[in-house]
């Protein structure tokens, strides 16, 4: 059933490594794990050191009130790693999803690759499992370079447990960003035009990532960016605890964000875990299942505009 | 059950786009070895035709196989029998010739393809330019790569669509050769979707007229020529067809 899948994933891989831009929003994303680690250990090293040069002007028997950084935890100065991702990686999710598919389209290669004896199921399963891979690679290395500097710096220093809780962060992403990268996908598969194939995933990442979350929120603005939880229902007028109950569950953004604050330690555990987590995993299993059925509407020989 | 040296065979093939029938109940036989060329004005339904054959289309009705294979019921068994050069052939830009046949060799179910590309460039006289990248083409070799990789996986039956569109004067004598060469050497059957009549006297064997979605000529070249023995040229003959049947 999944011949040829090798293929056909091989084949994306050479072709993304030429596309100039997705290597540069590569770099960038790349180039965020770094500046993440770098923003951490710079505000920690800066707060230190204000509060070491601090101590001696105090009056004699003042007390020294404690280090507010002592305590901080050294994962969650990775904290910005989620927005990072949040905000630049799924616009590279749907730039790799996209383009796997819009470019067979424009080039008319469709056509050539479609009278091949493989199924459309086949073919378009083989560029969704490539996006995945190209993410998951991603992820990898952006890993590997956080638990690089992480290794570097005794600021950044981490336990063990706080690497496995960096690495389920970075598999909680990763499913996040797939999600966008499906999305794309199936855009590119299925619209009439490529300036539309990309404004539908965008719109999505627009409403779900800043639309929703400031709609449950009692339009709060710590909600958009922060990978903190919304404020209590109870001292929100109603018509926003409604607009909770109803879209939270769908704001998988916002939920990405809150679980993944919690396992980079930036606060209590999740309270609503299952929901959270089920509504980011959900969103990937709706744009898995939407990915097979695109499969069935995908018209090869159909001119794209 | 239909006959395995029918390369083609058609029953009532139709397609429809809400009302509008952009192939009316189309029965066409085409014997193997034949160089049939499909003639018709723009939008007669000869591209929709080819789309169907490819099965890149489904039809709303009718049966179509190739060599025996029903192209729904059998898809993937259809595919392997026939090649396909559609209308201004494209590739991946950023590949080059080489690897573009490459992949598509290997969708074709050949797993180590390098000897037979290297004998399909050959046989192209196209060597020279396996390692380049395509973007830097001109039309015309497009055309010579389109056809590498409709006939890399040996294929018994060739849909060219529009083979001549856009090429010089010059591309079009190698291409007129070409499809020759194919038929006679490598016993290929050529469909050619054409406009050029001038190009079908010299390399068809049998030609058939589609208007307006209907088929309304089909004979070997020779019967036409025979049939219509005061037309001058093929392209009196095809208007001679069209007034008969407006008649």
């Amino acid at each position: 059933m999944f011949t040829h899948m090798k293929d056909i994933i091989l084949m994306e891989f050479a072709l993304l490594r030429r596309e100039r831009l997705f290597l540069i929003i590569s770099c960038i994303f790349l180039g965020l794990a770094v500046a993440a680690s770098f923003i951490g250990w710079s505000t920690s090293n800066t707060i230190n050191h204000a509060y070491d040069l601090s101590r001696p002007f105090l009056p004699q028997g003042i007390h020294m009130p404690a280090n507010p950084f002592s305590h901080v935890s050294h994962l969650s100065l990775q904290r910005n790693l989620s927005i990072y991702f949040f905000l630049i990686g799924s616009l590279l999710a749907i730039v790799i999803g996209y383009t796997a598919t819009i470019r067979d389209r424009t080039s008319r290669v469709a056509m050539l690759t479609m009278t091949r004896p493989l199924s459309r199921l086949n073919y378009v399963s083989a560029k969704a499992v490539a996006v995945a891979t190209v993410l998951a690679l991603l992820l990898v290395i952006s890993y590997a370079l956080t638990l690089l500097l992480c290794a570097l710096f005794p600021e950044l220093h981490l336990s063990a447990l706080q690497i496995g809780k960096l690495g389920l962060f970075y598999g909680l992403s990763w499913i996040y960003l797939l999600s966008f990268g499906l999305l794309g996908l199936l855009s590119g598969l299925l619209a009439r035009s490529q300036m539309l194939a990309l404004v539908i995933p965008v719109t999505v990442w627009i409403v779900t990532g800043f639309v929703l979350p400031q709609a449950i929120s009692g339009l709060e603005p710590t909600a958009l960016l922060n990978p903190v939880s919304i404020t209590s229902t109870d001292q929100l007028p109603s018509i926003f605890t409604s607009l909770q109950a109803i879209f939270g569950p769908l704001s998988f953004a916002q939920n990405y964000k809150v679980a993944a604050g919690s396992l980079l330690e930036l606060g209590p555990p999740l309270v609503n875990g299952t929901v959270i987590v089920g509504s980011v995993f959900g969103a990937v299993v709706i744009a898995t299942i939407a990915t097979i059925g695109a499969a069935r509407l995908y018209r090869p020989a159909e001119e794209i505009v | 059950m239909t006959s395995p040296t029918l390369a083609i065979d058609t029953h009532q093939l139709s397609k429809t786009y809400g009302l509008t029938y952009s192939l009316k109940n189309l029965d066409l036989a085409i014997e193997s070895g034949e160089v049939f060329g499909f003639l018709g004005h723009n939008g007669a339904g000869k591209t929709t035709t080819i789309n169907i054959l490819t099965t890149l289309l489904e039809p709303s009705s009718g049966t179509a196989s190739i060599f025996g294979h029903d192209i729904i019921k059998n898809s993937a068994a259809a595919r392997h029998q026939f090649g396909y050069l559609p209308e201004n052939v494209y590739f991946y830009d950023t590949m080059t010739a080489y690897e573009n046949v490459e992949y598509l060799a290997k969708l074709s179910g050949i797993a180590h393809p390098k000897e037979r590309i290297l004998e399909v460039f050959e046989f192209l006289d196209f060597t020279e330019h396996i390692n380049k990248r395509v973007g830097t083409f001109s039309k015309g070799m497009r055309q010579r790569v389109g056809i590498a990789q409709a006939i890399v996986h040996k294929p018994q039956l060739l849909f060219l669509d529009e083979p001549t569109s856009g090429l010089d004067p010059q591309g079009i004598v190698q291409l007129r050769d070409l499809i020759i060469k194919l038929n006679r050497e490598e016993k290929m059957t050529i469909f050619m979707n054409t406009h050029l009549l001038s190009e079908v006297a010299k390399t068809c064997t049998s030609i058939g007229v589609l208007n307006h979605g209907q088929l309304i000529y089909k004979d070997t070249l020779e019967h036409t020529m025979e049939r219509f023995p005061d037309e001058q040229s093929l392209e009196s003959i095809y208007t001679s067809v069209e007034r008969q049947r407006a008649e």
